[in-house]
């Protein structure tokens, strides 16, 4: 088993934070896993991405030519990725019409969270909620582990909530737009 | 405990654990998170952290803290390690232990900031000036950079001689798990030829590299020469994956090395007798690994085409070595080399 995702989005969104929050869940899930971030102009130019190899043996490259999963937290990244992606896209549902990609896109709204602000700057934990319901790598328990494992204290309880948000906003029965 | 890190961590990490007292840096990139991780968690085990005015400056610092019988290092990048090489030329020339990072990226120039293997003549052949030569290790992964870098520490003290860590922006960036438990417990090695003092001993011990007498400088050079030629009996070293009863080598070091090893399990799904000859010491050159009847070997390499010169020497011409590289920041694609292996057998075959 060898899972490839990409997250990507402005900087300031919290892009290398919701990859390195799957990559400790991998680890507890018995996983080897890579995290590569980009570091790179376009980083410097506003826009970062990390890539995350998960897989049951020893990872040869960790560079993405081919990805499983994407997560595009804005509309410039999901320009970018789309076409190198084949199974799985999360974004902003705002994103998804016409979006021409081969692979299933989740459109995610992150507008109104909960009826309200209460996620407001936690597009990311959404994103990545939205991303563990819909593929088999992952389990919820351990993301949130995993937050707990990474984050300062007091501040898991609102990633958590976010990512049970997203988790649930994914759920199989919500529209999805390809 | 298992954590993630990043290799620029682990190697600050390892670098700690093998008990280092001094670093002495400037920032540049990729290499930045070394030196940050220093001056977070050095002072705490008692060490110094200094950022210096200068490339120049910090490896000077490292000639005087070492001299003084300190565990020092400092790390840079490409453009900061071509600054740092008159040091480096002094350090080997003082007989003086440190270990010396180098988080590659592009070149020549300021380049870019991408990953690259291209400064490997640079480091093995010399980029000082004078005869010397340093041990070079290369680190394949993110929990072999903090292992190695303890082993460097034990190397330098061991032959009193600069160690330098050869890894890319890749290997630096990432994040992978290092078990840091279980890394080798430092080496102690007496320094009795260390400026600590004379504290009532008989004779002054003086660090230097000025010998204006051209016989007493040979004589200097030639011990030296000396001690590089057991290194080379003592210390060289390489990994063999799936080489039993290969035909086909492909050998590449640092990250480029386990993309050769996804290669290879694919080619070997295709049927093809391949191998990977991985050198984890870059100087000395591990030559005997090559000379074990393969009938063709690949050399992989982020540059247009440098350690390719050390096989070639290593098997004196007697196996064909081809070459694929990638350079500028470039980094070679598994399907790349798969296909590259491909043709290879195809000719084989023929």
């Amino acid at each position: 088993m060898e899972y490839k995702i990409i997250i990507a989005g402005f900087g300031g969104q919290g892009v290398l934070f919701a990859g390195k929050v799957l990559a400790r869940a991998a680890v507890l899930c018995g996983y080897e896993v890579t995290w590569l971030p980009s570091y790179g102009p376009e980083m410097r130019g506003g826009t970062a991405n990390c890539q995350l190899v998960i897989s049951d043996k020893l990872i040869g490259s960790p560079v993405i030519k081919e990805a499983d999963a994407l997560i595009a937290m804005n509309l410039p990244s999901l320009t970018r990725f789309k076409g190198s992606v084949c199974e799985l896209i999360i974004t902003d549902e705002r994103f998804v019409p016409g979006t021409g990609a081969r692979a299933e896109t989740v459109g995610i709204s992150t507008e109104m969270c909960n009826g309200g602000a209460c996620f407001d700057g936690l597009t990311n934990m959404i994103m990545v909620g939205a991303l563990i319901r819909r593929c088999d790598i992952f389990e919820l328990e351990n993301v949130k582990k995993a937050i707990e494992m990474i984050t300062k204290p007091g501040v898991a309880e609102v990633d958590i909530g976010a990512v049970e948000y997203g988790y649930k906003k994914a759920d199989m029965k919500q529209k999805i737009v390809s | 405990m298992k954590e993630l890190m990043k290799g620029n961590e682990a190697i600050a990490a390892g670098a700690i654990h093998a008990g280092v007292k001094c670093f002495f840096g400037y920032p540049i990139t990729p290499q930045t998170e070394l030196a940050a991780y220093m001056a977070k968690h050095l002072p705490k085990s008692g060490g110094v952290f200094l950022q210096a005015e200068s490339e120049v400056s910090a490896i000077n610092m490292v000639y005087g803290a070492s001299s003084a019988g300190f565990r020092a290092m400092t790390s840079s990048s490409s453009p900061g390690v071509s600054l740092k090489q008159e040091g480096i030329s002094f350090l080997a020339a003082a007989d003086l232990p440190c270990v010396i990072v180098n988080v590659m990226r592009g070149g020549p120039g300021l380049g870019g900031i991408q990953p690259s293997q291209a400064d490997y003549f640079q480091a093995v052949k010399g980029g000082g000036h004078g005869d010397y030569r340093l041990i070079v290790l290369a680190p394949g992964n993110v929990a072999e950079m903090a292992e190695m870098t303890v082993k460097a520490f034990d190397l330098a003290d061991k032959w009193r001689i600069p160690v330098m860590i050869l890894t890319d922006g890749v290997l630096g960036q990432m994040m992978e798990t290092v078990d840091m438990d279980s890394l080798p417990e430092r080496k102690y090695y007496d320094k009795e030829w260390a400026v600590t003092g004379r504290s009532g001993r008989a004779h002054k011990n003086i660090v230097k590299t000025l010998h204006l007498d051209a016989e007493e400088l040979e004589k200097i050079v030639l011990e030296r020469e000396e001690k590089y030629r057991r290194i080379e009996c003592e210390e060289a070293d390489a990994e063999e994956y799936r080489a039993d009863d290969a035909d086909i080598i492909v050998t590449a070091y640092g990250i480029t090395s386990r993309i050769a090893k996804a290669a290879v399990d694919r080619a070997r799904e295709s049927g093809v007798r391949v191998g990977v000859v991985r050198p984890k010491t870059l100087y000395p050159f591990p030559s005997e690994f090559y000379n074990k009847g393969y009938k063709k070997i690949l050399c992989v390499e982020m540059s247009t085409g440098q350690m390719v010169e050390d096989v070639k020497l290593a098997v004196k011409c007697g196996v064909p070595v081809e070459f694929y590289g990638r350079t500028g920041g470039m980094i070679p694609g598994e399907d790349e080399i798969y296909e590259r292996i491909m043709m290879m057998a195809k000719e084989d075959a023929k």
